[in-house]
């Protein structure tokens, strides 16, 4: 896992691509706006390094995180900073929100899980239409937290396998403005395996 | 002069440190993992431990032995033994163990911040070091500071006044 080689790294780069390219699609359409999607980065990060692409381990973010499992199994997560999250929710349920922690409620929070759960579904699945492989995705959660708390549950699934995670980057725009958030997924070894396998990239 | 600067420091995830007072030692962002401060009356030096999973032993990647309960606390009672720190002497305040994403309908046995904080109790009983403060569970993040002259341990949490445990 911690030698991959630069043709399997430009494999997931490319799943990225495609997943997070028809993710942007499908919430330009729920949300009609012009979203754009830069190219995913791949990186292989130690677990004090992912809270920093976010603001740090205290940063307050929103994250939704969806499991699945079959074939391949893992969880992929949403995460964004609490200020694009007021933005998008705020957006979709036409709302402001004041500095305050609690000002971001219930129905927020439910609102940017559906948010969280269109862009992961249409992520994940077309991994499945690329590979074949057979998986099936569960309901999402949220959680509104500091980013080091929030991703301990990923980090922790990772803790089982290695010390190190390999996290698909990929980021969007809205008209030209960055969001500052990325999606991540988080599978095992053995997964990553029958991925490059459906692929026909040996190992 | 005199003056001495004070210092905090900074313990990552599945990472353990010592500290020497007046310094302060602080891990932030504590989801399901555990912070354990290991402390004795009598001393100006402590230890924090950030652990991440209940057991070395469940699992076969496990060279990083500040990850997990039993090895991590069992390495933070050594460092303290050889700054001349008996085991006898130590006493421990944890915090963390959250669940922080609950899904509608799951059937999980028992959720990663709860296994943790089963295992870090019965690890400190194996020693028999005894858990004089604790702020664990629930479904939220916390940031710890352990201030060893006064022996306190502020939690701070997103949207709540700090507690002082």
């Amino acid at each position: 896992m911690e030698e991959l080689t630069s043709m399997k790294l430009d494999v997931l780069k490319e799943l990225g691509n495609i997943g997070a390219g028809n993710a942007t699609t499908a919430l330009s359409v729920m949300l009609n706006s012009n979203l754009r999607m830069e190219a995913p980065v791949v990186k292989m990060l130690d677990f004090d390094e992912i809270p920093e692409m976010i603001g740090g381990a205290d940063a307050i973010v929103a994250a939704v995180l969806t499991r699945f499992s079959g074939e391949v199994s893992g969880m992929m997560l949403f995460i964004l900073e609490m200020e694009e999250a007021k933005n998008l929710a705020g957006t979709m349920l036409c709302k402001t929100y004041s500095d305050d922690f609690e000002s971001f409620d219930h129905m927020d929070k439910s609102a940017l899980k559906e948010v969280g759960n269109i862009l992961m579904s249409s992520y994940i699945n077309s991994i499945g239409t690329m590979t074949n492989l057979q998986f099936r995705t569960e309901p999402p959660a949220i959680c509104v937290d500091m980013a080091g708390s929030v991703l301990s549950m990923p980090i922790s699934q990772l803790g089982q396998v290695g010390d190190k995670a390999l996290v698909i980057d990929s980021k969007f725009l809205d008209n030209e403005r960055p969001i500052n958030g990325f999606l991540m997924l988080v599978t095992d070894e053995m997964s990553y395996q029958k991925i490059f396998e459906a692929l026909g990239i040996g190992c | 002069m005199g003056v001495s600067m004070e210092q905090i420091i900074r313990v990552g995830i599945a990472d353990l440190k010592l500290c020497k007072t007046p310094d302060k030692i602080t891990t932030v962002g504590l989801g399901s993992c555990i912070g354990i401060v290991l402390y004795s009356a009598t001393h100006d030096v402590c230890g924090m431990v950030h652990i991440m999973l209940p057991s070395s032993k469940e699992i076969k990647n496990n060279s990083n032995r500040a990850k997990f309960a039993d090895t991590g606390i069992e390495d933070l009672i050594k460092l303290l033994d050889q700054k001349g720190i008996k085991k006898g002497s130590l006493v421990a305040k944890i915090a963390g163990g959250a669940t922080m994403f609950v899904f509608s309908g799951s059937s999980d046995l028992g959720s990663i911040g709860e296994r943790n904080i089963k295992s870090v109790k019965e690890v400190l009983a194996d020693f028999s070091i005894p858990i004089v403060a604790e702020d664990v569970g629930a479904d939220y993040g916390r940031t710890i500071i352990f201030d060893n002259s006064s022996k306190k341990l502020t939690v701070r949490c997103a949207g709540k006044a700090d507690k002082i445990i």
